[in-house]
């Protein structure tokens, strides 16, 4: 039941609308919704080819003017290569035409310029003109290809040949050939003769050639993404997260695709959908990442550099391997292994600290002075435990409980002697200097 | 890549992604690293835990952003979300635990979908226990897809630091950088007023009676 369901019509997969139209009672808007959306699709899908084909009529037309293409924002991006090979067969197609109307009477030139002019300006029809346009080009350019050898023999047949385009173009409602045509003959009429109607009409058509370049050049923009589309869709496998963008309809997909290709578009044409992962929130940002980690694989600025251990005015009067712990929270925790040295600095002052860093790593796990009052316990079993201000670095300084665990009990008592040794040097009071020694090494 | 609310540092960083099956010994490794704890009790990591590692080198300090992500399916959070813009990466699996191994090579692959050509270390966890499942003999994945191997044990600290010394080099450039000590500046002197001293008289007493963990008879081996 389900499937028959979902199998109906693709915008079915649309669930956030549906979902919400089913919130809102109003069931016209649930109809709605997905008729514009078939709308568009089927209309997008009758107009690829005839749109491709008009966008080479307009581009060889951009070449030929340059003012078009600076107007249009999408004139500078080339998304697909094969246009650009068709631009060159079309140019040639509609160059020759002007020099074959341009024996026409300038009257002629005058009609076909107001019926074209008149013909752009109601854009309702624009898709369906520019269907019958193509089709005249094809017509108009053998015409003209005819004449062309007896052109200068005999210009009544090119005007014949321009008359018959021109009631052909009644006909069928669409000027936008022969605008073309008859740029080209404007350009030749103002050389000529210079006529105030026929400058008049060459601008209008101009400017509505632009209007026309752009309206079909932004369907020609949606046609290209949309086969992009569907070429990245036929590349990636099943897992792809794009794949259920596209089966939502085009008109999104390609927008959105569009809208990167604008905003950067030197970046598109590298960044290939086939290539990179499935992962939607990778394709979200391309550029950064391919950026980064190009950027971050190599450090461009690793130098050796001096290191310095901090140590350098001091000596190591102890050292022994032995284990930290740090008391917290009523338990022991592990700091770290690996040297544990007692530090007295080779100046006058003779302060004593204790420094110990992680093996392996280097980390630095203790750096706390040796201060008068400070109390050393024995622990069971190769411990010794005392109170010290910690400065590792970052974190909290305050007195804290430490212990350490040495290889046997004899480093224990030789480590114990050591900083008992010096804990009064540092802070020993100036007068007691010269008796402090024995005391402090006796009264432990 | 850091956090929005962790502090930028004007020496070189990289996110570093530590992936693998839950109660391999991630979170205990970074933690080894982060505080010299080691961590017995299990407790699942939940998405993913951000820490940052600093190293010194000779060529000057450089800071690991540690994604310790969740091994647990079940607490995975955004998965290889946790993966965009990983700069290196440890794999880990647990020798004792002959699955751990096996989904190697998914994680593997999970991680190069979103990173690919970055620096990964297999690292194998626990090699402190007596009685393996995986031996070293067995592990091959690592030669297939060219990443470094390092037998590991967060526990006792064997190569601890190898994983994170093969990445910077990695990451550097430089196969001759090595770590140095960090540097030791002078510690404040201390100022014990009476009072804060006879409180922590207590302390230590309480800490004295306390037994220091008797795990570690191998600490010196």
């Amino acid at each position: 039941m389900g499937d028959a369901d979902n199998s109906l019509p693709p915008s079915k997969k649309r669930a956030a609308g549906r979902e919400l139209s089913r919130d809102n009672p109003g069931l016209d808007d649930e109809e709605e919704v997905p008729g514009q959306e078939i709308g568009t699709f089927k209309k997008a899908s009758e107009e690829v080819l005839a749109n491709r084909r008009i966008v080479k009529v307009r581009r060889s037309q951009a070449s030929s003017a340059p003012s078009a293409p600076s107007s249009n924002p999408f004139a500078a991006i080339r998304l697909v290569p094969p246009t650009d090979s068709a631009v060159a067969p079309a140019a040639p197609a509609a160059t020759p035409a002007a020099p074959a109307a341009t024996p026409a009477t300038v009257n002629d030139a005058e009609e076909i310029g107001k019926a074209a002019s008149e013909d752009v300006e109601s854009p309702n029809s624009v898709n369906k003109k520019t269907e019958k346009a193509e089709d005249e080009e094809k017509e108009g350019a053998s015409e003209v290809r005819k004449p062309e050898p007896t052109e200068a023999e005999t210009p009544k047949v090119a005007d014949s040949e321009a008359e018959k385009e021109t009631e052909k173009n009644l006909l069928a409602g669409s000027g936008e050939k022969n605008t073309e045509a008859e740029k080209g003959t404007e350009n030749e009429a103002k050389k000529e003769t210079e006529k105030n109607l026929s400058e008049g009409n060459g601008v209008k058509n101009t400017e509505a050639e632009k209007d026309t370049e752009n309206e079909a050049k932004k369907e020609t923009e949606n046609k290209d993404a949309a086969t992009s589309v569907n070429s990245f869709q036929q590349l990636s496998s099943s897992q792809n997260a794009f794949t259920g963008l596209v089966g939502t309809g085009f008109s999104s997909s390609t927008f959105s695709f569009g809208s990167i290709s604008k905003t950067d578009p030197p970046s598109f044409p590298s960044f290939s959908f086939g290539t990179n992962g499935s992962s939607a929130l990778f394709g979200n940002t391309p550029g950064a990442s391919l950026g980064e980690k190009s950027e971050g694989t190599k450090i461009p600025s690793m130098q050796e550099v001096h290191v310095e251990t901090g140590e350098e005015n001091e000596m190591a009067v102890f050292t022994a391997d032995a284990a930290l712990f740090e008391f917290l929270d009523g338990g022991w925790k592990e700091r770290g292994k690996g040297e544990l040295k007692v530090n007295v600095l080779t100046t006058e002052t003779k302060k004593a600290r204790l420094v110990m860093r992680a093996r392996g790593n280097y980390r630095l796990i203790l750096n706390a002075s040796i201060f008068p009052d400070m109390k050393l316990t024995n622990m069971e079993k190769k411990g010794i435990t005392f109170a010290c201000l910690n400065s590792t670095g970052e974190g909290q300084n305050g007195l804290s409980t430490f212990a350490l665990k040495f290889k046997d009990a004899a480093i224990v008592d030789e480590f114990r002697s050591v900083v008992t040794e010096h804990k009064g040097s540092s802070a020993a009071v100036p007068t007691m200097k010269t008796p402090e020694n024995s005391p402090k090494a006796s009264d432990e | 890549m850091a956090l929005p609310n962790q502090q930028t540092v004007e020496y070189p960083s990289f996110k570093l992604v530590i992936v693998g099956d839950g109660g391999t010994g991630k979170t205990t490794f970074v933690k080894r690293h982060l505080t010299g704890e080691f961590e017995k009790k299990y407790e699942p990591t939940i998405g993913v835990e951000v820490h940052p590692l600093d190293f010194f080198t000779n060529c000057g300090k450089i800071r690991f952003y540690c994604w310790d992500t969740a091994g647990q399916e079940k607490f995975g959070g955004l998965r290889d979300g946790y993966y965009i813009h990983g700069q290196c990466a440890i794999i880990m699996f647990d020798v004792t635990a002959r699955l751990t191994y096996k989904n190697v090579p998914t994680w593997h692959r999970d991680l190069c979908r979103v990173c690919e050509n970055i620096p990964i270390v297999l690292c194998g966890n626990k090699v402190d226990v007596k009685n393996r499942q995986v031996k070293a003999k067995q592990v091959t994945f690592h030669r297939k897809k060219n990443l470094q191997y390092y037998e590991i044990s967060a526990k006792s600290n064997y190569n601890f630091e190898k994983p994170f010394l093969y990445l910077a080099r990695k990451l550097a450039g430089d196969a001759n950088l090595h770590f140095v000590e960090s540097p030791a500046l002078a510690p404040p002197e201390v100022q014990i007023d009476i009072a804060a001293q006879q409180q922590h008289e207590a302390e230590l007493l309480q800490a004295a009676s306390q037994p220091l963990p008797d795990d570690d008879d191998d600490t010196f081996e």
